[in-house]
Formats: C-alpha cells, structure tokens, sequence
C-alpha cells in the first residue's frame, strides 16, 4: 500500500499536532509550551485545510495564532510563575491521575475508537469540487439557519468587554499628560493676566533697587 | 422565502435593547448613582413582564431553523426568571450605593444575565442551550468580582470561573459526542434518532455521562458542589442573592430542555445519574450544613441539599415528577432570594451580619424582622403552612406514585436532618441575649420588598394551587 501525497501531509500534519500537544502539557518553561500550543493550531489548520475549510483554516491561524495566542505570550511572560512549587506534590498523586487517565483513554478509545467512527460506520467526507466556497457555506448557514445562535455570540462578545472593563476600569485618572490641541488653541488672554494695582509706595522701589544692585554686583563676581 | 417573524422571541430582543439602552444612558448620565438607569431596568423588566404575562397559555412554536422554541413551559420560567431579578435589584440598588461598584455595568450586567436565562429557557437546540448558559455564566463572573478592594470576591469570581469552564467543558464534550452519535443538534431530531436502537446506545450512554456532570457543575449537586460555599460567601451579598435564586430556575429549564426534550430515550442512564447526585447531595448538604457558623455558608449548604430534592422530581420521571420538581425551583428561587435579601438588608458599609453569632438577640431588639428571618427558615426547613413545604410533598408524593416510596422515606429523614440547623438560626435569633446595636439599610423600596417577598412565602403556602397549577399547565 503506497501513500498517497493526501495521506502523507495528513499523517505530517497529525503526527505534528500530536507531539507538540504532548509538549504543551510536559514542557517545564510555559513560554515555551505556549509556543507548542502555538505550532498545536498551525498543525489543526493544516488538518482543516485537508477537509477543504479554507476558511476555518484561515481563521484559525490570522485570530488564535496570530492574536489570541500572542496575548497570551505577553501575559505569560509577564506573570512570574514559579514551576517549581506548582510542582510540588504533583508526583504524590501522579499514580493515582495515570490510572484515571489510563482507564479514560482505553474507555475513549473502545467508545470512539475504528469500532464505532471507523469508516464501516462512517462514510469518509466527500471531496467538493472547485467551485466549492467555504466562505459562502459558511455564511449562508450562519446567516440563516444559525442566525439565532450567531447573534447570541454576539451579545456574548459584547457582555466580555463590557465585563473586563467593569472589572479594570478605575474611574477617571487626573494624570499630567500634554493636549496638543489645547496648546495650539490657547489665546493670550489664557495665560496672561493684566491686574491692575495701586502705583508702588516708594519704600519698595527702593527695595528693588537694591535687589538690582546686589544682582550687578553677582554677575560682577561671575564675570572676575 | 417565507417572512422574518420577530414576535416569538420578541421578549429576547427587547431585553437585550434594554440592555444596551441601560448602557447608553450610564455613559451619558453624571449622577454618581446612576438612578436613571435602575429606573429604567426597572420599567423594562415589568414591561417584558407585563408583555409574557399576556401570553402563558399558548401553542408550543418552533422557530428560527429549530433553534428556539417558545411554549407555555418557557414563557412561565421567563417570568419567573423576570420578578426574582427584578426583585433582587431593588436589593441591589440599596447595597450597592455605600460600596465601590460601577453601578450603571451592575443594572446592565443584571439585564444580561436575565437574557442569558430567557435564551436557555426557551432553546430548542444545543447550541442555543450552551450560548444562553455562557451568557449567564459570563455575566456572573464579572459581578462576582465587581466589588473593589474585596479580595474573597475576586477569590470566589475565580473559583467560580475555573470550575464553570470545567463544567462548560465537559458539557460541550458530551454534546459534541452526542452530534457524531445522531447527526442533529436540534433537540427534538436528537430524540428522535436516539430513540432508534443502533450500534451507537453504548456512546450515547458515554456522553450522557459528561452532559449531566455539566449540567451537576452548574446546579450545584455532589460531588460537583465544590464551588458554591466559597462563591456564596465571598460574592457580594446582593449578587449572591442573584446567583442563589432566578439561575436555579434557568438550570431547572435546562435540564428539561436538555434531558427531557433532547436525551428523553435515555432516561433510564440519566435518571440513574441524578439519583446518585440526588441522594449524595441531600445527605452532605444537610449535615455540613449543621456544623456552619457562617450564615451564608449555611445557606450555601442547604442550597445543596434543596437541588438535591429538587433533582428527585426527575427521577420519578414523569410529568407529575417534572411538575414537582419546578414547583420546587421556583419555590426555593423565591425563598432563596428572601434569605440573601435579609443578609443585604441588614448590612452595612464595611460590615455584614455574617454569623450566626452576629444574629444574636434579634428577635428582641426587632421583633419584625426576627419574624421575617422565622418565616424564611420555617419555609426552607418544609414546615406547613409555608411555600417551603408543598414543592416537597409533591416530589414525595411523585417518588411514591412511581413506586420508590424507600427514597422518599430518606428525603424526609433527611429533612428532619435539616430542620435542626434551620431551627438553630430561629434559636438564635429569639432566645440568645443581644449582643449589640442592629441597624438596618435606610431605604424603604428594600424594606418594602423584603417584607413583600417574606410575606409571600406565607400567603402563596396557604393558596399553594395559584403555582402548582401553572406547573402542571406546563408540563402536561
């Protein structure tokens, strides 16, 4: 049995989501399993691309890829985790959680396993012709039939902002910042202030008199 | 192409105008206690009120690609959903004005967390199921952490969020199980294939496995009740008295939206589950619940223990069982929200009545109020002649009809079991010698709807027909 070029980027493309998943949870520095998460979606793309989701693909990659999961870099990198004490006692219960996993995965692997999905079961997906649009599949089902469940995502999204803003916004902030606008527009009757005062008693012109003087003599001796 | 029909979820979308409408004008309005948008909510909330109590007794419509359904059952639990928020927000209002919270995102958050409920309600498809639910999840981790300078709050938001994925996590793998399994995602073609035997019942019984723990998460039953003392107690008081109350009855719709309408064939694998669940959470909520000293703890376990009954009506497995249970619900919302609301009642800037030991002696210094108190508990505790009492007699008396008469024999021992740390509060608050000074929230509107809300635990146990009726209505 000879692979096909299908079957061979499917097996690439799977066996590179399978390890670097793997990575994700074993890797001892986060940054770095955030970047096999990172490689995990690059991996499901190719997947998706496979069963002609152009689109889905696409998407996957431009907003968790190249968005969502950067974010999360930054705020990985930010925190200060100490790995070390996390780990502390994990290897306490590590038998016990193998045994419960082990048994989850044969159980998963006798549910969903050839036995039930295999393709006797399952037809395997039939490939569209050229004219095929992902875009417009997609569109057309979440405009009309999914309409309902579509706009609901979308309150969803709009209660998340308003959410992480009632929860981070401080109130008003009187921080000391330049308003250039404010700068150009100023007027000279915004800044200077003519007062008008009583004409001076003699005593302090004499003052600043001497004031001068004393001032003369300074950058004399500044000058010397 | 057939006409677009806005009327049948016309409630959502006037809800969801309130909501924003609610937002506009906090952004536009300089007053610090943002009253233009209580009273707004206010007026929005009785109007869709108004407008579904026009309209309970009606055809079930399927509408929207099968995506939303409205029928008696909805429109009952929307307005239910509707006064118990509404009611809580007139709490809110007092409680929220001496602390630092944003009160205009408070009213608007409050509205979200309603459509939330209403969408969950009235889903006819898992998708809707699960987007109404994230709704009102979303919305509830934002006001649980919402107090400043409240760091149990923000401890509790956590918990709550984490666990909450969890439960979300679980509930959407059973879910996606369930579509390989059967192909539908609409809950009526879900039966339908479900109800044909093919090589798939083993997987189907699999995901039913992870819906219900889900569905365990979000209602609070052991051994998925982790979560709840921790959030009851560190919450803000009036957002607890949110939580406690109006999503119990969206989580009673969706277990009828999810179990009966979607996953009826598999009764017989549910049923089992919950019993489970059933059992285990009455015993451990009425026990833990003797050795608290924190009042709200208190509540939190016995919130535990009343799902527990509550989850027995679906067990009996039939209408009158499902009948029962959302009498049950329903019930508790309203005793629920009381309980919570005289915590809110009593407290002041920087301090709350938490303890039971801070109850001391009320009932000499206020007698009023101690009886207020007397009344929520004697109805919690099932006593006749209180609300608290018939939701129970009906689950006994459906267990019994479907012939598990053992079971309903436990839940009553384990209702005595209760009414030892229910009669402690009533023992405290009239026989132990006062302490200290009481003082109360200074406003009227919540002396007013305490006194109402306390009040119609009494007068709706004496004409407990006026709900039961509606509920068999529903279910039939």
């Amino acid at each position: 049995m000879e692979l096909t070029f299908q079957q061979l980027v499917f097996y690439g493309f799977s066996t590179l989501l399978l390890l670097s998943a793997l990575m994700v949870i074993l890797s001892r520095n986060s940054v770095k399993a955030v970047m096999f998460l990172v490689l995990c979606f690059v991996a499901t793309s190719g997947l998706w691309m496979l069963l002609q989701a152009e689109f889905l693909a696409v998407a996957l990659v431009l907003v968790y890829v190249g968005a969502v999961m950067v974010l999360f870099l930054f705020v990985v990198m930010m925190l200060d985790i100490d790995i070390a004490a996390r780990r502390h006692g994990f290897t306490k219960l590590l038998p016990l959680a193998l045994l419960v996993a082990i048994a989850f995965l044969f159980i998963l692997h006798w549910l969903v396993g050839d036995n039930h999905f295999g393709l006797e079961q399952m037809e395997a997906p039939s490939d569209h012709d050229a004219s095929y649009s992902n875009i417009r599949e997609l569109g057309k089902m979440l405009y009309t039939d999914y309409f309902y469940p579509f706009e609901l995502a979308a309150v969803i999204l709009l209660v998340a902002m308003v959410a992480a803003i009632s929860l981070t916004f401080r109130g008003k902030r009187s921080r000391k910042s330049q308003d250039i606008d404010k700068q150009v527009r100023v007027t000279k009757a915004d800044r200077l202030r003519v007062i008008k005062m009583e004409s001076s008693s003699s005593s302090q012109q004499t003052d600043s008199k001497s004031d001068e003087e004393s001032n003369e003599n300074k950058d004399k001796e500044q000058d010397k | 192409m057939n006409s677009f029909d806005i009327t049948p979820f016309l409630p959502e979308v006037l809800m969801l105008i309130l909501a924003c409408l609610v937002l506009m004008i906090d952004l536009y309005s300089n007053d610090r206690e943002k009253q233009l948008c209580y009273v707004t909510t206010q007026i929005g909330l009785v109007a869709i009120l108004v407008y579904l109590l026009g309209q309970v007794n009606i055809e079930p419509v399927v509408a929207y690609g099968g995506t939303f359904v409205k029928d008696s059952l909805s429109q009952l639990l929307k307005i239910g959903i509707i006064i118990i928020s509404g009611v809580s927000l007139v709490y809110a209002r007092v409680f929220i004005r001496g602390r630092r919270f944003l009160r205009g995102e408070y009213y608007s958050l409050t509205v979200f967390a309603v459509l939330g409920m209403m969408v969950m309600v009235s889903a006819n498809h898992m998708l809707s199921l699960y987007l109404g639910l994230e709704l009102l999840s979303l919305t509830l981790y934002a006001m649980i952490a919402m107090e400043r300078d409240n760091k149990l709050g923000v401890e509790a938001a956590i918990k709550y969020f984490v666990t909450g994925a969890i439960a979300s996590g679980f509930l959407l793998y059973g879910i996606s199980l369930l579509y390989g399994v059967t192909g539908h995602l609409q809950l009526d073609s879900m039966a339908k294939a479900l109800a044909v035997e093919g090589d798939f019942s083993l997987v189907a019984k699999f995901a039913v496995v992870f819906v219900v723990a889900g569905l365990a998460f979000k209602l609070g039953l052991v051994p998925f009740h982790m979560w709840l003392p921790d959030v009851y107690q560190g919450a803000p008081v009036s957002v607890t008295a949110l939580i406690a109350s109006a999503p119990k009855i969206a989580g009673f719709g969706f277990a009828i939206r999810l179990l009966v309408d979607g996953l009826e064939p598999l009764a017989i694998d549910w049923q089992q589950l919950l019993l489970v669940a059933g059992i285990v959470s009455i015993a451990l909520g009425n026990l833990v619940a003797i050795a608290q000293d924190n009042f709200k703890r208190l509540l939190a376990y016995s919130g535990i223990a009343h799902m527990g009954y509550f989850i027995l009506g679906f067990y009996a497995g039939d209408n009158g069982g499902y009948a029962a249970s959302m009498f049950y619900v329903l019930a508790y919302a309203l005793m629920a929200l009381a309980a919570f609301g005289l915590i809110v009642f009593m407290s002041r800037s920087g301090y709350e009545y938490e303890t039971l030991d801070d109850m001391r002696g009320l009932g000499r210094k206020n007698p009023w109020y101690a009886l207020m108190i007397t009344f929520v508990m004697v109805s919690m505790a099932g006593l006749p002649p209180f609300i608290g009492f018939w939701p129970k007699l009906e689950i006994f008396r459906s267990l019994v009809a479907s012939g598990y008469w053992q079971l309903a024999v436990y839940a009553i021992v384990f209702s005595v079991v209760g009414l030892y740390y229910y009669l402690r509060v009533i023992k405290v608050v009239y026989f132990d010698a006062p302490e200290q000074e009481f003082s109360f929230l200074p406003s009227r509107s919540i002396r007013f709807a305490i006194t109402f809300n306390c009040i119609s635990l009494l007068l709706l146990g004496l004409i407990p027909d006026s709900i039961y009726r509606y509920c068999l209505m529903a279910l039939s």
